[in-house]
């Protein structure tokens, strides 16, 4: 008996046998087995499912064995925290998302949303598995279903270390974070072969469905990653700031003594940004000086590298950090930034994660190219997912914030809790020289000298509005402060909303611009 | 052959270079001005400027060639 439950589950561990791991090593990739390895701490996983197997009959399936259903399932600790996985086999008949399959998928998401852990699925799978029919596409509604539910419950990170194409890839982009190995994953709602026949188009895999198509063109992969074993690092990292589950007491489980005093003044910072509005600078360099040990996990970055977002520490506290950023397109915001900023808004809101917003913005990009794309729709994402946000939410304007994109990117009564403003701040209804040019537009036309009187007009449009102390007057903004103390300010002003609560009434949920 | 295009759309406010200099990585070749900022665009490589396709003043989409190097 004991040597029948030996061999039998020798063999399932076995995955896909000798020859198919040899050529999963081959392509650089680790087996399903290994990334669970390395990706949990030593001697906590547990497997749930090994014995599960598929019961197709047609095309010669009832001999066929697939090992796990070609999806290990099954949860470990990662850091000590637990984490649920389901990691493809593509050693064992492609990974390929049978009926089977699909119910280990999604019965694991389940059970992480159930016990209030992370789901992090590691996909690597050929496709559908044709052979099984109608019951391999209704998997994909029962996969798509689990996963819906439990989002905004639990964090849910997709790691894409092998092939993800046709529907299945809705599962990836529907997880709150998706991860690309860089020579490894493709992710497309359709490979090449199926895209020539369709519609005559001549594409390869790589340029379809690869880092460059996904991480810059679609902004549907966050993080590019170089390998698996780069890529499961990347998560832990990522795991570190987020907390378990939606719960609003499990964040504390995410601080960390980071030895970083919460109220170091840094110098530098007081000249670091250039007073003429014109001039651009990276942003960067201000977010590395104000949050613990210069440690941002950036997400997007090669997606609407207009504005920045990621993952950082405050006093030792994980904080959602959203900056412009004007040495791209100006930092002024488009449809693609607003897509972006408007759902790292919501994630943060859903786990409780505070969020701290750097404006130096001019606006919301105008013209042809963005109007007709719907920025107005876009841009109100932001608008939507801000003011919907109950998170502490905390803004400093560095140098600009003119227009619609003072309230899109949260001020005080768009639902920042405390607003901070450098004495180099311009915060106003738009920039001087606009102001001038029409306020004034008869006056300059008919003048002798219209360009003198132009000019007068814009310079005392500027000493009237273009300050920080307008809107400090009206109380828009809580100080003026010194570029030097913003990290303390920024401290002070997270300790005091620490546990801030706030209660609407019911309603189903905000109308938000899709 | 690398051609420089516009990273956004703007009004072309400098040309920094000519048509047969040297440039080398990192150096600024135009200046772009648009949503009241000015944008620096840099050479991606040590290279010549073949062509410039753009006069001081002109406007720009997103996309368009302003200049080719060798």
């Amino acid at each position: 008996m004991l040597d029948e439950y030996k061999q039998k589950r020798e063999k399932v561990k076995q995955m896909g046998g000798p020859k198919a791991v040899a050529q999963q090593h081959k392509r650089g990739s680790w087996t399903a087995r290994e990334r669970i390895e390395y990706f949990f701490d030593p001697g906590t996983f547990t497997e749930i499912g090994l014995f599960v197997k598929h019961r197709t009959t047609a095309f010669g399936m009832d001999k066929r064995e697939i090992p796990a259903e070609g999806v290990i399932t099954g949860f470990g600790k990662v850091n000590g925290r637990l984490v649920m996985v389901a990691a493809e086999d593509y050693t064992t008949m492609a990974g390929t998302f049978g009926e089977y399959h699909g119910k280990k998928f999604s019965q694991a998401i389940d059970l992480a949303k159930d016990m209030g852990i992370p789901f992090v699925g590691m996909n690597d799978s050929g496709g559908a598995r044709l052979q099984e029919g109608m019951d391999t596409l209704q998997c994909y509604a029962w996969l798509f279903t689990s996963q819906v539910l439990a989002s905004g419950i639990i964090p849910q990170i997709a790691l894409l270390m092998g092939p993800c194409l046709g529907g299945q890839a809705y599962h990836p982009v529907m997880q709150d974070f998706v991860f690309q190995c860089r020579e490894t994953g493709r992710m497309g709602i359709a490979g090449p072969a199926f895209v020539k026949t369709q519609t005559g188009e001549d594409i390869d895999i790589d340029t379809l469905c690869g880092v460059e198509a996904h991480a810059v063109k679609s902004g549907e992969t966050h993080l590019v990653v170089e390998d698996d074993k780069d890529c499961l690092d990347k998560a832990k990292e990522l795991l570190s700031f987020l907390p378990a589950n939606n719960n609003k007491d499990e964040r504390k489980s995410t601080y960390q003594d980071t030895g970083d005093d919460p109220e170091r003044i840094d110098s530098e910072l007081d000249n670091l940004v250039p007073e003429e509005p014109y001039i651009a600078y990276d942003m960067h360099d201000v977010i590395m000086r104000i949050i613990d040990n210069g440690h941002f996990f950036e997400l997007l970055k090669d997606f609407a590298q207009n504005v920045l977002i990621g993952f950082a520490r405050f006093g030792g506290r994980p904080t959602g950090i959203v900056a412009s950023q004007p040495m791209c397109a100006a930092g002024a915001l488009d449809c693609d930034a607003a897509d972006k900023v408007a759902r790292f808004v919501r994630f943060c809101d859903l786990f409780n994660i505070p969020l701290v917003t750097l404006h130096d913005v001019p606006g919301y990009w105008i013209g042809s190219a963005e109007e007709w794309k719907g920025i107005l729709r876009h841009g109100a994402k932001m608008i939507y997912s801000y003011i919907d946000a109950t998170v502490p939410k905390i803004t400093v304007v560095i140098r600009k914030s003119f227009a619609g994109a003072y309230t899109g990117m949260c001020c005080k009564d768009t639902g920042a809790d405390f607003m901070f403003a450098w004495p180099i701040a311009k915060i106003c209804i738009v920039g001087a020289e606009t102001a001038a040019s029409i306020i004034f537009a008869r006056e300059i036309k008919e003048a002798e000298d219209p360009k003198a009187i132009k000019a007068q007009r814009i310079a005392e449009y500027r000493d009237l509005f273009e300050n920080p102390y307008c809107a400090a007057e009206r109380g828009f903004i809580d100080d003026v402060i010194m570029p030097s103390e913003t990290r303390k300010y920024i401290n002070r002003a997270l300790d005091m909303t620490e546990n801030k609560n706030v209660v609407r009434p019911w309603r189903k949920y905000s109308n938000i611009n899709l | 052959m690398t051609t420089i295009v516009s990273p956004m759309p703007g009004k072309v406010t400098d040309i920094k270079v000519k048509v047969g200099e040297e440039v080398t990585e990192g150096q600024e070749l135009l200046i772009i001005e648009a949503m009241k900022m000015q944008m620096p665009v840099k050479s991606p490589q040590n290279s010549k400027v073949s062509d410039i396709k753009v006069e001081i003043g002109q406007g720009i989409k997103k996309g368009d060639v302003m200049i080719e190097l060798e």
